[in-house]
């Protein structure tokens, strides 16, 4: 189980910037969660933080923890038995994180002489099955083959078998789908969908790859949790007005959201002023708005705004 | 018809001897929006590169206004067809500011530039004094895409070629874009391109679709949107 618990991430610098705040998340053995939002909402910085792989000028403040296990107290030595081991963590950019001058077969079995001391010769022996496991065929010539000789979906899948290679419990995927085609999204969701066994937390900001890999959503703006619930839910009746615009400024469903203004920008969420961080962009919001609200809780369906406060 | 080509090919020497763009044949009209539909790798945005004057064609003609063009495109030409990258930060320079970023183009142009008009024109675009002074790095994936599109805007194209403007990022960010380039549209009759892999958004936007395969173009029957 991963649990986060009032976990917030500061960067010190000139002008600090608070890039995740109070975030609160508890993931069950094999439980499927998407987080969703903008460019800049904090959703890949709180991956890092619980791999502890954010910059020296990051603060992490919260507690979160891996099956009992406080993350933020562990020593360098342990995080790197935990990193790939325990937690894996599969990037962003359509596959562009394998090192171009290594063979594909070697590059996914290499956590697994990390981890589980396998000889170099085993463990590429061992990533023949799991490119297979993952519907990359002719998985013997391609454990062979260079990264440029795959295609973006390809490369991606190769990351997916990499990131599950040592038997981790949590998988951490950032944005596995940008910049991919539909056919190539198809391929990293049904890829996602033969990883049963592990946690998933899946950071992405394409709604329907949300909704196919995820059972539960959370929504995040401006470095906040604003909505979370079952995908369904989420997805098909959401709260927070946000996440109602982000539904209705899908094309699918004409591109018509009801907003004002543009985006924040990343270090206006240190303004001290508080209140509702989507308030200059909400067409509903009231007076109660100049405070910042907190997470309604609606039978399990959790909602940051003041909309909700009576049915709390 | 504002734009043509006729047969345009690319074909790429070496080992593989791929051709990327075979004899596309495409028409654009003022304020008309095609779109370029089809899988990455496909070919769509190399035909896109040849049309923005960025890649040589291997063989075949681009017409604008009815007169034959080619690379190097300079003067009116140059000014008149424009793209913009999926990544915007590649458009631009990582060293200087957002100001003197967006004000390159007045100077090229020697267009008339003051502080003032350059600020109000930022607004429509969600872009305020405090962002002047930053460099890209310091800006958003959205905000970027922004100060790219008011960029090209202020030199007024006729044709902009679109290469995957919004599929990095969100669904809120990518229909203000595209209802940024909506109204221009409206107001000055300008045509697009729209390079994408999102069927739906491909849909939803585009007057005319060609679909892509293997670097073959074939338009696909009248959308009414």
């Amino acid at each position: 189980m991963l649990e986060l618990n009032h976990v917030s991430v500061e960067f010190m610098s000139d002008n600090n910037v608070l890039a995740v705040d109070d975030v609160s998340l508890r993931l069950l053995d094999g439980s499927r969660t998407a987080i969703i939002g903008e460019t800049g909402s904090g959703k890949s910085v709180l991956l890092l933080a619980i791999l502890r792989l954010l910059p020296p000028n990051a603060v992490v403040s919260g507690s979160i923890a891996a099956d009992g296990e406080d993350l933020l107290a562990a020593d360098s030595k342990r995080m790197q038995q935990i990193r790939g081991g325990i937690i894996s963590y599969i990037p962003q950019g359509g596959g562009a994180s394998l090192n171009p001058l290594l063979k594909v077969g070697f590059q996914v079995g290499e956590p697994l002489i990390e981890h589980r001391k396998y000889t170099k010769r085993q463990a590429f022996e061992a990533s023949i099955p799991l490119l297979r496991r993952f519907n990359l065929s002719h998985e013997e010539e391609l454990a062979y083959s260079y990264p440029h000789t795959f295609s973006g979906g390809m490369r991606q899948r190769a990351m997916v078998a990499m990131g599950i290679a040592a038997g981790p419990k949590i998988v951490l995927a950032d944005e596995p789908t940008k910049g991919l085609d539909e056919k190539r999204v198809r391929m990293v969701a049904d890829a996602l969908d033969l990883i049963e066994d592990e946690t998933l937390l899946c950071v992405t900001h394409d709604i329907n790859f949300a909704k196919s890999v995820g059972r539960d959503i959370c929504v995040m703006y401006a470095a906040q949790q604003v909505e979370f619930g079952d995908s369904k839910e989420v997805i098909g009746h959401p709260l927070h007005p946000y996440t109602r615009n982000m539904m209705a400024a899908m094309p699918e469903n004409g591109m018509r959201y009801q907003e004002s203004g543009f985006a924040p920008s990343h270090d206006s969420y240190t303004d001290e002023a508080g209140g509702c961080r989507y308030l200059n962009r909400c067409r509903e919001h009231m007076e109660r708005c100049a405070v910042t609200p907190p997470l309604f809780d609606i039978n399990g369906h959790k909602v940051r705004c003041w909309k909700y406060a009576s049915s709390n | 018809m504002l734009l043509q080509t006729d047969k345009l090919t690319k074909k790429y020497t070496g080992s593989h001897g791929l051709t990327a763009v075979s004899e596309a044949c495409i028409s654009l009209d003022s304020g008309e929006t095609v779109g370029l539909f089809g899988e990455s790798g496909s070919g769509k945005s190399t035909l896109g590169q040849m049309i923005a004057g960025l890649l040589k064609p291997t063989s075949g003609s681009i017409y604008l206004d009815g007169k034959e063009i080619r690379m190097p495109y300079r003067g009116s030409c140059r000014r008149q067809i424009q793209i913009l990258f999926q990544h915007p930060e590649t458009s631009f320079n990582p060293a200087l500011t957002l100001i003197k970023n967006m004000t390159e183009p007045y100077s090229i142009y020697s267009l008339p530039c003051s502080y003032e008009s350059l600020l109000n024109d930022l607004s429509n675009y969600g872009l305020y004094e405090e962002h002047l002074y930053r460099t890209p790095s310091q800006l958003s994936g959205g905000e970027l895409q922004r100060a790219a599109l008011a960029r090209i805007l202020t030199i007024e194209p006729k044709v902009i070629v679109l290469d995957e403007p919004t599929s990095m990022l969100d669904v809120i960010t990518q229909a203000q874009i595209m209802n940024l380039l909506k109204e221009y549209q409206d107001k000055h009759g300008t045509a697009y391109i729209l390079i994408s892999h999102n069927r739906v958004l491909c849909e939803r936007t585009c007057d005319r679709i060609y679909n892509v395969e293997k670097g073959i173009f074939t338009e696909e029957k009248s959308l009414s949107v």
